[in-house]
């Protein structure tokens, strides 16, 4: 009985009970959403497994007695996996209990359609972390990609999601194909496996040519990117999550993206080796966080649909993730290993929080829409009224994802600019200014999802309700809450006690670097979390907790007496004589001055009343520049050189074979000479 | 070479397989033209497993099983199938005279072998001078492809350079790793399977399955 065999089974398990609970659904011919309890017990054997290996630092591995003869299928758990395990484990069991309650009302077919495709998705994305060749990881992966391709297409008979759901296949298969281009380049080098035995283990071997290792990096960005969401692969976002079911959007921003990530260190670290990288590549990765992280928040601040919002931050996340990679990359290469591993670890850390508060926050948004009916931010409010419980959850989300001590985001991303901080010591003037203007965007990307959120909290739970279904929504039932509930405490708990997820994050850095963190040992880790040295940058989240109560409670006291008398009111009914829920700020007025100010890096359409109109309207359409300015040329051009091509088109369908016939000779004959 | 008699028989197998190329060039009768093929199928299964025995390669036994299942067994029950159930006469109409094509077809031949001589020097394995009838096989088989003038041959010729593929794999390198190997031989049973279905298509529309009526629908 190893880490790995529990893993394995649990994989198998969740397999199992996809395929049984659909066959039970159409049995029964009833929805039967608590069938997904069921499969929270793989997800605890997952995380047992991956806390089990974490413990150790061996690396389990084994060779399965399937697959295609002479390729068995080859697994391996090392602590790099085991982490993502975790993450994926945890994050799986509240979803899962979210979904008995969420799916109760769900037609039959539908809930049978998603009972067999969650568990899936799921099992297929414990595979592709603990595939151990080529042929296992593509198998997996491709696996993830059509569960959850089938997963967004659940409301098929909409047409908006029919194309989503296209434009998600779409990217996902580029990036397969990019992805399958760096596996070929790596394993055809000198010393290397060929194209006969696929495993990691041989690939890690090999001899590689001097072009090998930029290609394969370059390749493994934009292969993973695509999957992951990074500036200007990340379209498909914002058009599939809207349009999958809220527990399948959690799932898919909250783990599926961390696969991705997951896939680039591991082709980067563990199969091109760190020996391979240089600095220019760090760079790189910073300058795209940098850039998926700004553009992101931006246009989040625009949205005013919940769901697509939070794909906008997903791609924000997925930039301050890349940002700690980079910085890791870039400072290991310089050869500064204490910045390096911070770096690692804050990107790692970040990989758990983003998992935890954004899985959270799609639940949230999720009840909302369910509870409402409504998908626009604009006719809400007034909500924490009706749904208290959601609303705190989504608050708790809401402070984690802007990065607010005592929560959990701001730890990642106040190691990420402790790292930063280490600039100075890079002897490079350009690397020293990418480390500096990414940190600079990563504090401004920082301060604007604060604004989103007050955005996002204030206009809908807050003041009062914009539509009558605004006002009659109810709360969620039990099973939504706790779920909830157990997302937000975990983002608490890993706030305020961060060194247990370090301990967590040291057997996967030493795994990857050779090097442990440098976290000093320490008498009182609970109290004082310093990840460097003690006289340097030390953060105590339960003194903050401690004042921030004693602040408050003080302030309560102090202000009691004075609101004794005090009258309750509606909301803002101050002095106005005719007040109506119109008067409210929207979301799209919230997020006007952020439009104005970062003008170019959006596509308006807006129709703006003239004084004397006497049936104003105001429209306003913010678009993703990305359409305009780089898929919409790029069809052109594929458009333009079909038409060309069109020409030596003359109908013959002999001709064209003759065409075909002639090249491969002289292709031949051209081989000949060389040789 | 320590297997004189194995060496020899790969090297009949491989002039047999030639011969089966000329024979779909200068064949008027779909019928034959896959009993052709059916042959054709023989001989590379069997040329296959003997490289396997002698080489040692495990897979190169499998690859030899695959292919006679599918090459002998599977392929031609459903292109009999289509045949019959398309009623095509037996005559296969060409674009140019069989004289002429065979003519061709022996300058393909000695273009192949000349290109394939580097090769030959360069492979190590035992059968290395049989890559040259490999890709004759693929070039006659594209030959076979651009004459004539019905989809159901068009199909076969590309089975047979898909075979011709095969041949030059197994004997330049003992076969492409397994996993391209079974990708190929999916997509020439789903390709089949598909050609059959656009067929009907073409009938149902065309009523004729003669690619110059879908020609000319083009120009129109």
């Amino acid at each position: 009985m190893t880490p790995l065999s529990v893993a394995f089974f649990a994989l198998l398990a969740w397999m199992g009970l996809g395929l049984a609970g659909s066959i039970m659904v159409r049995a029964s011919g009833k929805p039967l959403p608590f069938l997904f309890s069921l499969s929270i017990l793989p997800g605890l054997a997952v995380v047992v497994s991956g806390l089990w290996a974490l413990s150790g630092s061996s690396v389990y591995s084994r060779t399965l007695p399937f697959g295609l003869p002479g390729l068995s299928l080859q697994l391996a758990q090392d602590p790099l996996s085991s982490f993502f395990l975790v993450v994926l484990g945890f994050v799986s069991i509240p979803v899962l209990l979210f979904s008995t309650g969420f799916f109760r009302e769900t037609p039959p077919e539908k809930a049978g359609w998603l009972l067999l495709w969650i568990p899936v998705f799921l099992g297929t994305m414990g595979g592709v972390l603990l595939a151990a060749d080529v042929f296992t990881f593509l198998l997996f992966w491709e696996g993830m990609a059509l569960a959850s391709f089938f997963l967004v297409l659940t409301d098929m008979e909409e047409g908006w999601v029919r194309n989503a759901g296209f434009l998600y296949l779409l990217m996902a298969h580029i990036g397969t194909g990019l992805i399958l281009l760096s596996f070929i380049l790596l394993s055809t080098g000198q010393n290397g496996p060929g194209l006969s035995s696929l495993s990691f283990e041989d690939i890690t071997h090999a001899i590689l040519p001097r072009w090998v290792p930029w290609s394969v990096f370059l390749l493994s960005l934009a292969g993973f990117g695509a999957k992951a969401g990074i500036v200007p692969l990340h379209i498909w976002l914002p058009e599939a999550h809207p349009a999958a079911p809220a527990p399948v959007s959690a799932l898919m921003s909250g783990l599926m993206l961390k696969i991705a990530i997951y896939g680039l260190m591991r082709v980067d670290l563990g199969l091109l080796g760190i020996r391979h990288i240089v600095p220019g590549m760090g760079a790189i990765v910073m300058i795209i966080g940098s850039l998926s992280a700004l553009f992101g928040v931006l246009h989040a601040l625009m949205q005013h649909e919940p769901k697509r919002l939070l794909a906008y931050h997903s791609i924000e996340n997925i930039g301050i993730i890349l940002i700690g990679f980079g910085l890791f990359l870039l400072f290991w290469t310089t050869g500064h290993f204490v910045p390096a591993t911070v770096a690692f670890a804050a990107s790692l850390f970040h990989v758990l929080n983003h998992a935890l508060f954004k899985s959270l926050l799609f639940l949230g948004a999720g009840s909302v829409v369910q509870k409402t009916g409504l998908h626009d931010l604009n006719a809400l409010g007034g909500l924490i009224k009706n749904m208290p419980f959601t609303s705190i959850f989504f608050l708790i989300g809401a402070l984690s994802i802007s990065g607010l001590p005592p929560l959990n985001g701001f730890i990642s991303e106040w190691l990420t600019f402790q790292s930063a901080l280490w600039s100075t010591s890079l002897q490079q003037s350009f690397l020293q200014s990418v480390v500096v203007l990414s940190a600079a965007l990563l504090a401004l990307s920082g301060a604007l999802t604060a604004m989103c959120f007050v955005k996002v909290v204030g206009v809908s739970f807050l003041g009062n309700a914009r539509s009558p279904q605004a006002e009659r929504a109810r709360e969620t039932g039990l099973p939504e809450k706790t779920g909830m509930g157990i997302l937000s405490l975990a983002c608490i708990a890993a706030g305020l006690l961060p060194f247990l997820v370090f301990r967590l994050l040291d057997p996967v850095v030493f795994s990857l670097t050779g090097d442990a963190l440098p976290m000093p040992i320490q008498n009182h880790p609970w109290l004082w979390f310093s990840p460097i040295s003690f006289r340097q940058a030390q953060y105590s989240p339960l003194l903050i907790v401690f004042f921030l109560a004693l602040v408050l409670g003080i302030l309560f006291l102090a202000t009691r007496r004075a609101y004794s008398h005090a009258r309750v009111a509606p909301t803002w009914n101050c002095g106005y004589p005719a007040r109506r829920p119109r008067m409210q700020d929207t979301a799209d007025a919230f997020g006007q001055p952020v439009r104005r100010f970062f003008a170019p890096f959006f596509r308006m359409e807006r129709t703006i009343p003239v004084p004397g109109d006497t049936r104003p309207e105001y429209h306003l359409n913010v678009r993703d520049p990305f359409w305009s300015n780089l898929y919409g040329p790029l069809l052109q051009m594929v458009v333009f050189i079909s038409e060309k091509a069109e020409k030596i088109r003359n109908r013959r369908i002999s001709q064209y074979l003759l065409y075909s016939f002639v090249t491969l000779s002289l292709l031949l004959l051209y081989f000949e000479e060389r040789s | 070479m320590s297997h004189p008699l194995e060496q020899s028989l790969i090297e009949l197998l491989g002039g047999l397989l030639l011969l089966t190329v000329f024979a779909m060039l200068s064949i008027r009768r779909i019928f034959s033209m896959i009993r052709i093929f059916v042959l054709q199928g023989l001989i590379l299964s069997a040329s296959t497993f003997i490289v396997g025995l002698v080489s040692g390669e495990k897979h190169l036994l499998f690859q030899a099983f695959i292919t006679f299942f599918l090459k002998v067994v599977v392929l031609p029950f459903l292109l009999f199938r289509l045949v019959q159930r398309l009623r095509l006469r037996g005559d296969v109409e060409v674009v140019l005279n069989v004289p002429v094509t065979m003519v061709t077809g022996i300058f393909v031949v000695i273009f192949s072998y000349a290109v394939a001589s580097p090769l030959s020097q360069m492979a190590m394995t035992v059968s290395r001078g049989l890559i040259g009838v490999g890709l004759a096989t693929v070039l006659l088989s594209f030959l076979v492809i651009l004459t004539r003038r019905k989809a159901v041959t068009q199909v076969l010729g590309l089975l047979s350079l898909e075979n011709g593929l095969l041949f030059s794999a197994t004997n330049a390198t003992y076969g492409m790793p397994m996993i391209v190997e079974l990708g190929v031989a999916l997509d020439v049973l789903v390709g089949t399977l598909l050609f059959g279905v656009f067929f009907f298509q073409i009938r149902e529309s065309f009523e004729n399955l003669d690619l110059e009526r879908l020609e000319r629908t083009w120009e129109d």
